[in-house]
């Protein structure tokens, strides 16, 4: 090798390496492979803890449910999270417009999770999220939350 | 490398605030030709072929193809613009091979380009600009012919009639001719002359379509975003000063990444008591270094450019300048990256010349010199750094299609703001196709990401 392309090599090198990671990606895509560590994916309440409004209505449209309960995994909203409500999971990780989307899509907020809704948004101090439930709900908001609410 | 990036731009959906109006627009007009004659006569920007061109691709769409004819479109042109990046760059030996392999890395890590490609609208014309006039310098560089001749007249108007940038194709001709590519010959360009002249007329004359003013948009200024009016207020009385601080924004913004958009980021974040980031290190350090081989390129070859002695490599950068240069120029009303996009392609044209020269002059010293040694470290951290940046490409195009596809969620309520409502059934349904287009596709989930690229990449 002459050299000016030993010189060549240097600079042009690590242009080629990536090039070269990128065709092995392209390729393992092309062919239906993962070359990364596969990840389940998220959950309705997972997209809804990380504010994905796209996903959440992609995620109903392919029938879930969106008052359906799901663990939310670690890393996302603190520790991880025993199945919770998408509902609870928008106003605890202060996603007011997910849980505005949410109840577009049919999530409902109904004598049974009311108090529970009302009184998670009146601890985070949510003031949207109050007011988004006291509207969806005919009931009077709880006279006194657990403590701690 | 040109697959990767059509990858990317596939990720990504139609944006949402600059591309569903000119789509609603198209959905309106009866034909090409009335999109064409309408957009003629729009004051300050003389852009008829821009809102031409999305017609066709529109009609072409025929209701539900939107995002084949679209992100299509798109991906062609990226295709073209490598093909003619290569065939400009004439590759014969393995150091060219080599220095080509870094040339593209400068091409798709420089900060220019993301905005070709990181933002899906209906055509991106930005883009369309760089391949026309890279198609310029390839006419240039040709056997010639009368049909070379043709496709370069061509060319400048399709180019000059799409956006202001397009005028550039005027200017890598010209320059390309003065440093002694004869491939479109002198005639030509007396009438590329002519055509450039009956432009001026249209614009100036006929539409009377005039020149943007100050308060047209923000515009980054030192360390501040001055909105219209402050601008209004800043430099209404001689407007002058803030024309010269752009021109010399653009330039230094090309060859050292610094200022963007006309904001300079280390005093910002300095000023802002922030510790600097690693993507100002990693973009202002990459560039002063290639700009630097530039310069020594420049200082090595000036006497005999100046005697009108010219070889291949001298002409790609002086033409190269010439187009940085002008579209510094043509930036004077307010700077963008995405202006500088024609400037940023030539600029890795430079570099590719440059850095081969360096590698070839620091080959020839004799052993137990130690520049050859300091040379390798040299490119071995270009190489390194333009190859971060074109991932930093990829990244910011990833993350900008999750931004967007959550912008299409509030497409109507944004609709609304706007003042707009669809007017149709037909302009309903092409909201809905383009943001189930949108929402339907899943990318790249920013929650699963570590935190450092957002610093590195920024």
């Amino acid at each position: 090798m002459s050299r000016d392309t030993t010189l060549g090599l240097y600079g042009g090198g690590p242009a080629l390496l990536l090039t070269g990671a990128l065709v092995v990606l392209m390729v393992a895509a092309a062919a239906g492979g993962r070359p990364f560590p596969p990840r389940e994916p998220l959950t309705l309440a997972e997209l809804t803890a990380v504010g994905d409004r796209a996903g959440i209505i992609r995620t109903v449209r392919l029938g879930v449910n969106p008052n359906e309960s799901s663990p939310v995994r670690a890393g996302l909203l603190g520790d991880r999270l025993d199945p919770t409500a998408p509902l609870e999971v928008a106003i605890i990780a202060n996603q007011a417009d997910a849980l505005r989307l949410l109840m577009e899509l049919g999530a409902i907020v109904h004598s049974g999770n009311y108090q529970r809704l009302w009184c998670l948004a009146r601890q985070s101090r949510n003031a949207d999220a109050m007011a988004a439930v006291e509207a969806a709900s005919p009931d009077a908001p709880p006279a006194q939350c657990p403590e701690g609410g | 490398m040109a697959t990767a990036v059509s990858m990317s731009v596939l990720a990504s959906p139609v944006q949402l605030s600059d591309s569903l109006v000119p789509l609603l627009q198209a959905q309106e007009f009866p034909s090409v030709f009335e999109a064409v004659r309408v957009s003629a006569n729009n004051s300050a920007y003389f852009r008829p072929f821009r809102i031409g061109q999305i017609q066709v691709l529109y009609q072409w769409a025929d209701g539900q193809r939107y995002f084949l004819a679209f992100r299509g479109f798109h991906v062609l042109l990226v295709a073209a613009l490598f093909a003619c990046f290569v065939t400009v760059l004439r590759v014969t030996t393995a150091l060219d091979f080599l220095m080509a392999a870094l040339a593209m890395t400068v091409l798709v890590g420089h900060h220019a380009f993301l905005g070709t490609v990181w933002e899906a609208y209906p055509i991106n014309h930005f883009l369309e600009v760089c391949v026309l006039c890279l198609f310029a310098l390839v006419l240039s560089r040709s056997g010639g012919g009368w049909w070379v001749d043709l496709l370069a007249m061509l060319t400048f108007a399709a180019a000059a009639l799409t956006l202001e940038s397009g005028l550039l194709v005027c200017v890598v001709l010209w320059a390309a001719w003065l440093a002694g590519w004869r491939g479109v010959s002198g005639r030509a360009l007396v009438v590329l002359g002519v055509l450039l002249g009956g432009y001026l007329y249209l614009r100036f004359g006929y539409f009377a379509t005039g020149l943007p003013g100050l308060d047209e948009r923000d515009s980054g200024f030192w360390t501040t975003r001055l909105s219209p009016v402050e601008l209004r207020q800043r430099f209404g009385a001689d407007p002058r000063p803030f024309y010269v601080y752009n021109v010399v924004a653009s330039l230094l913004g090309v060859l050292f990444a610094e200022p963007r958009a006309g904001l300079y980021s280390v005093p910002l974040q300095i000023e802002r008591g922030l510790t600097i980031v690693p993507s100002t290190y990693l973009t202002i350090g990459t560039s002063a270094a290639t700009t630097a081989c530039i310069g020594w390129f420049v200082w090595r070859h000036a006497r005999e450019w100046v005697r009108g002695q010219f070889d291949d490599a001298g002409r790609l950068v002086c033409v190269a300048f010439a187009v940085m240069g002008a579209n510094a120029v043509i930036s004077y009303g307010y700077t963008k990256d995405e202006i500088m996009s024609p400037g940023g392609v030539f600029y890795a044209v430079a570099a590719y010349a440059a850095v081969r020269e360096v590698a070839a002059v620091a080959a020839r010293r004799t052993p137990g010199h130690r520049r050859p040694e300091l040379v390798a470290v040299l490119l071995l951290l270009v190489g390194c750094g333009w190859s971060l940046r074109t991932v930093g490409t990829h990244y910011q195009t990833h993350m900008m299609a999750y931004t967007i596809r959550q912008q299409w969620v509030d497409a109507d309520r944004w609709l609304e703001g706007q003042g707009l409502r669809p007017k149709n059934d037909g302009q309903r349904q092409l909201i809905r196709v383009l943001r189930d287009d949108a929402i339907n596709v899943t990318g790249v989930q920013p929650a699963f990401l570590p935190k450092w690229p957002e610093r590195w990449f920024r």
